[in-house]
C-alpha cells in the first residue's frame, strides 16, 4: 500500500495493487455524507481485434460490442435487478463506455459495503443467453438512433475518423445498427473473459470511511474469487501513421450553425524528456494566451463577425504500440470557414507570449487545481481523469503547476511543429 | 438548518455558514413583474453583462481580472413563476486558501458585474451588445437542432390553459433581431430600479466582514423597499378531450411528451405527495422504465418531470413512431393501476429510502446547500430535514388520489423522419 500526499490541496490518497491485479485508489472525504465508487476496465469501443483468451487467433469483434456489455452486465442470473438492488439503499448507479474504458459507478449515502461488494460482484459474475440479448437490442438500436439525431457526435466522430489511420474510430460507440442487431451472446463472453480480468481493471472509492475499513472489504471480496494469473491481453496493435487520414472534409447536416473542427496531429517524440501532465499544462497556457477567449486573436475574429462564440480548443494525448500522439482539436463555430483556417494558420506559424501574461494563465492552472477537491464527486473526478491521462497517479501531479518555467514554455514554442492538420466542416443542409 | 437574516438597505440577506468546501457561494436575486415580451429581453441582457463592464470592458479584460481574482465562477439565469427571478450566482475560492484581501475584491467585482454595465451615454456599448446578440442567435440555432427542445417548445405550446410554462421562455430568434441597445438598457433599469432584491451567501465567512463588505457595496445603490409574494397556480378546469398532435421532423428518433394537469391540487399534496408519484411514475427503475423500457424495449429513456407551482406533469420518451400508441396505453395504464392504489409497500420504502440518501447529500453540495437556503429563506418552505419527516407518513390512498387528479392535456409526438437512414 502507498501513500499518495497532494499537499497543494491538503488531500491524502491511498493506493494498492491487489495479489490479483486490481488497482485500488482510496481517498477519505471525512466530512461528507456521500460515497462516490468508480469500477472500470480498460476496455473500449477502439478494442475490437484481439486474442481471446483460451483462444489462439485474432478474432475481430462488430462494432458496439463494448457498450452491449455493459448494458448486459446488468442482468443477473439470480433474477436480481441491479437497479433495483442499488434504489433499496437510496443510491444511484450508471455505467457508461468510451472509446478506451467502460465504467461502472454508483454513488450512496450509507451502506457502503453492501453496495461496494454488490458492484464488484455484479460486474465480476457475467450472464448472457440468446434471450436477454435479444431483448437488449432493441433499447440499444434506439440509443444508437437517439445518438444520430446529435450533430456534434457525428461531427466529432468525423474528426476522430480523419485524425487517425487506426480505422474502429470510423464507428461510434455504441455501435452501427447493423452490428449491434448481429451482436451474439458469444461475442460478449469472449470479450469479458478476456478484459474484465482484475489485471486490467481499476477500483476508484471517495469515501467517509476510513481508508484501512474500506480496503479491507475489497481485498476480502476479491480474495475469495479465483482470478488465474492473467498475462497481457494479445490486442491487434496498429501501428498509428504520422500522417492525419484525410485532411479536410465537410458534412452536410440537419443544423442550424456551422461548426469546424481544426485537429492538429504532433508525434511526440520531440518531448520524450517532458511529463505528459507538465506538457498540457504549457501547451494550455499557449492557446489560452493565442487563441483562447481571453486572446486578441479570438477577440478580432468576433469583431469581424467571422466566427460565432469562442475559439475553444480541448488537448488530448494517443498512445499507439511505441508512438504517442499529442491532438490539440479547435472548435469554432465560423461564418468564413476559409478566412479563419488562413487566420488560424498564419497565427500558429508565430506564437508566443510575454512573461506577464505567462504567469496569468500559469495562475489560471493553479487556481483551478484548487478547486478540484471541493465535493465528492470533483474528488472522483480528479482521480479518474489523472489515472486516464497518466496511467497513473502521483503526489507531484499538482505541484507540478507551480514549477512551470516561461523558459521552458518559450523552448516548447520553438520545437513544436503545428502544420500536420484535419479539419472537419459541418454545414447546414440545403433547406434547412 | 440555522441560517443568520440580516438586512442591509432594503436588501434581505441570508447567510448559512461551513466550513466543509474551499469556496464561497453568492446569490443575489432580483425579484420583479414580468410580461410575455420579456423572455428574449432577459436572456440576452444576462449575455451582455456577463461579457463586459464600465471598468473591464472587454471580454479578455473582463477574462484577466477573473483570473485574478483565482478564477471566480458566475452566471445569470432566470426563473419565471407569479414573478420574474433573476439570479446571479458568484463561487470564489475562499481568501483562506489564496491570499488576503480576496474576499472583498471577489464581491467588489460581482457588483461590478451587476450595476455598472459597459453603457455609453443611454444605451449598452455597441461592439460588446452586438457580440452578445450573435452569441445568442447563435444559441437558438442549436437550441433548434435539439429535438427534445423542439418536442419541449411545441408541446408546451399546446396546453390548454394560461400558464407560464405555455409561452417560450427561452425568448425567440425572431424577437432578438429587433432589441437595440438602448431598448435593452432601459429594460435593465427597469429591473434595477423596480425589484427586490435578495442576498444569500454559502461558505465558510466571518459574518461582521460579509456584512460590511455588502453595506459598503450597497450603500449608494438606492434600492426601494418593495415585496412581491410568489402564488401557486390552482388549475380547476378539466380537459374533456386532450389535444392530440403529431409534427414531423428530419430526426431520427422520435419525441413523445405526455402532459398532464393536475387539477384542485392542494399544498399539502403539491410538497409531500407530488414528489412521491413523480418518483413512482418516472424515477430510475420505476413503474415506466420498468413498463416501457425494461419488459417492452419501447425506449431508450423515459422520464417524468413536474412544475408543481403550475400543476404541470409532464412524461417525455424518445420512441420509435411504430410504438406510439402502445407507449401511450402502457403510461395510461400505470396511472391507472397508482389510481386504484395498487402500489407495494416496498415501492413506498425504496422512494423513501432515495429521499433519504437525496437528504444525506444535501449538505455535501454548495450548490444543493444554497437551493435549501433559498427555498427556506425566500420561499418559506420549511427545512428539508422536517419535510422528510412529513414525506415518510404519506399514505397509499394519499397517492392514489393524487393520481386521480390527473388530467391528460395534450399527447405530443415529434416524429422523427429519418429512421435511422443517417
Amino acid at each position: 500500500m502507498e501513500t499518495i500526499n497532494l499537499k497543494i490541496v491538503n488531500e491524502k490518497i491511498i493506493h494498492e495493487k491487489l495479489k490479483n491485479g486490481l488497482d485500488v485508489y482510496i481517498v477519505r472525504k471525512k466530512d461528507f455524507n456521500g460515497n462516490n465508487v468508480r469500477f472500470f476496465t480498460k476496455f473500449g469501443a477502439l478494442d475490437r481485434e484481439f486474442v481471446p483468451i483460451n483462444e489462439k487467433s485474432m478474432a475481430k469483434m462488430p462494432s458496439g460490442v463494448a457498450h452491449f456489455l455493459e448494458h448486459k452486465l446488468f442482468e443477473q442470473e439470480s433474477g436480481i435487478s441491479v437497479d433495483d438492488y442499488f434504489k433499496k439503499t437510496g443510491s444511484y448507479i450508471n455505467a457508461f463506455t468510451n472509446y478506451k474504458n467502460t465504467c461502472y459507478h454508483f454513488f450512496c449515502s450509507k451502506d457502503l459495503k453492501k453496495n461496494l461488494e454488490f458492484l464488484l460482484d455484479f460486474v465480476q459474475s457475467p450472464y448472457f443467453t440468446d434471450e436477454n440479448v435479444e431483448k437488449e437490442k432493441g433499447i440499444i438500436v434506439q440509443e444508437a438512433l437517439m445518438n444520430l439525431d446529435d450533430p456534434d457526435r457525428k461531427f466529432y466522430q468525423t474528426m476522430l475518423k480523419n485524425l487517425f489511420t487506426t480505422e474502429y474510430y470510423d464507428d461510434p460507440v455504441v455501435g452501427n445498427v447493423e452490428d449491434i442487431k448481429n451482436i451474439t451472446k458469444e461475442d460478449l463472453y469472449r470479450c469479458y473473459n478476456t478484459f474484465y480480468h482484475p489485471v486490467n481493471m481499476v477500483l476508484m472509492v471517495v469515501t467517509n470511511l476510513e481508508e484501512k475499513e474500506v480496503l479491507k472489504i475489497i481485498k476480502d471480496n476479491q480474495k475469495i474469487k479465483n482470478y488465474k494469473k492473467r498475462f497481457k491481453i494479445n490486442k491487434k496493435e496498429v501501428t498509428e501513421e504520422d500522417n492525419v487520414k484525410k485532411e479536410y472534409e465537410e458534412l452536410l447536416e440537419v443544423v442550424n450553425e456551422k461548426r469546424m473542427s481544426y485537429a492538429l496531429k504532433i508525434n511526440m517524440n520531440s518531448f520524450e524528456e517532458i511529463r505528459k501532465v507538465e506538457l498540457y499544462y504549457y501547451l494550455d497556457i499557449l492557446l489560452s494566451n493565442a487563441v483562447g477567449s481571453l486572446s486578441e486573436f479570438n477577440l478580432e475574429l468576433r469583431e469581424k463577425n467571422l466566427i460565432n462564440g469562442n475559439i475553444q480548443y480541448e488537448i488530448n494525448f494517443n498512445k499507439s504500440k511505441e508512438k504517442e500522439y499529442i491532438i490539440i482539436n479547435f472548435i469554432i463555430y465560423p461564418n468564413n470557414e476559409s478566412k479563419v483556417i488562413e487566420l488560424l494558420d498564419k497565427k500558429l506559424q508565430k506564437l508566443s507570449i510575454t512573461e506577464k501574461d505567462f504567469n496569468l494563465f500559469k495562475k489560471n492552472i493553479i487556481s483551478n487545481n484548487l478547486y478540484q477537491f471541493n465535493s465528492i464527486n470533483g474528488t472522483m473526478a480528479f482521480l479518474y481523469g489523472e489515472y486516464n491521462f497518466s496511467g497513473e497517479i502521483k503526489s507531484d501531479c499538482l505541484d507540478i503547476a507551480e514549477k512551470l518555467s516561461y523558459k521552458k514554455e518559450k523552448e516548447i514554442i520553438e520545437k513544436i511543429p503545428l502544420e500536420n492538420k484535419s479539419i472537419v466542416v459541418m454545414k447546414p443542409k440545403m433547406g434547412n | 438548518m440555522n441560517y443568520e437574516e440580516y438586512e442591509i438597505n432594503n436588501v434581505k440577506v441570508y447567510i448559512y455558514k461551513t466550513t466543509k468546501f474551499k469556496t464561497i457561494k453568492i446569490n443575489m436575486m432580483l425579484i420583479n413583474e414580468y410580461s410575455k415580451n420579456d423572455f428574449t429581453k432577459n436572456r440576452l441582457l444576462n449575455r451582455v453583462l456577463i461579457r463586459s463592464t464600465k471598468k473591464y470592458d472587454n471580454q479578455i479584460k473582463i477574462g484577466k481580472k477573473s483570473i485574478d481574482l483565482y478564477n471566480p465562477s458566475g452566471n445569470i439565469f432566470d426563473s419565471f413563476k407569479k414573478y420574474h427571478e433573476k439570479n446571479f450566482t458568484y463561487t470564489f475560492l475562499n481568501e483562506k486558501y489564496t491570499e488576503p484581501g480576496m474576499n472583498k475584491k471577489n464581491i467588489e467585482f460581482m457588483f461590478e458585474v451587476i450595476f455598472n454595465p459597459n453603457i455609453v451615454e443611454d444605451h449598452f456599448e455597441p461592439i460588446n451588445f452586438n457580440i452578445s446578440k450573435q452569441m445568442l442567435e447563435s444559441d437558438y440555432k442549436m437550441d433548434e437542432e435539439n429535438p427534445n427542445y423542439v418536442a419541449d417548445e411545441i408541446a408546451y405550446s399546446l396546453i390548454s390553459e394560461d400558464l407560464p410554462c405555455k409561452l417560450q421562455k427561452n425568448g425567440t430568434r425572431e424577437e432578438l433581431k429587433n432589441i437595440d441597445e438602448k431598448e435593452l438598457y432601459n429594460f435593465y433599469l427597469k429591473q434595477i430600479k423596480n425589484s427586490e432584491y435578495k442576498i444569500f451567501i454559502v461558505g465558510d465567512v466571518d459574518t461582521e466582514d460579509i456584512l460590511s463588505i455588502l453595506k459598503q457595496n450597497l450603500k449608494d445603490k438606492n434600492i426601494k423597499k418593495i415585496s412581491f409574494k410568489g402564488e401557486n397556480f390552482i388549475i380547476k378546469n378539466k380537459t374533456k378531450k386532450p389535444t392530440e398532435k403529431i409534427e414531423k421532423k428530419p430526426y431520427n428518433q422520435s419525441v413523445l411528451l405526455i402532459i398532464y394537469k393536475i387539477i384542485n391540487m392542494t399544498e399539502y399534496e403539491k410538497n409531500y405527495v407530488l414528489p412521491i408519484l413523480n418518483t413512482l411514475l418516472g424515477g430510475n427503475s420505476f413503474r415506466l422504465f420498468n413498463s416501457i423500457r425494461e419488459k417492452n424495449s419501447l425506449a431508450y429513456y423515459i422520464s417524468t418531470y413536474t412544475i408543481s407551482n403550475e400543476s404541470v406533469f409532464e412524461i417525455e420518451a424518445g420512441i420509435a413512431k411504430s410504438n406510439l400508441k402502445k407507449t401511450v396505453e402502457l403510461v395510461k395504464k400505470e396511472i391507472i393501476d397508482i389510481k386504484k392504489a395498487n402500489i407495494t409497500n416496498e415501492e413506498i420504502k425504496d422512494i423513501i429510502e432515495m429521499n433519504r440518501s437525496a437528504l444525506d447529500s444535501l449538505f455535501d453540495n454548495l450548490n444543493s446547500i444554497l437551493g435549501v437556503l433559498i427555498t427556506m429563506a425566500h420561499s418559506n418552505k420549511e427545512d428539508p430535514f422536517k419535510k422528510f419527516e412529513k414525506l415518510k407518513k404519506v399514505s397509499k390512498k394519499e397517492i392514489s388520489k393524487l393520481a386521480g387528479k390527473l388530467n391528460l392535456d395534450v399527447i405530443f409526438l415529434l416524429e422523427g423522419t429519418k429512421n435511422g437512414n443517417n
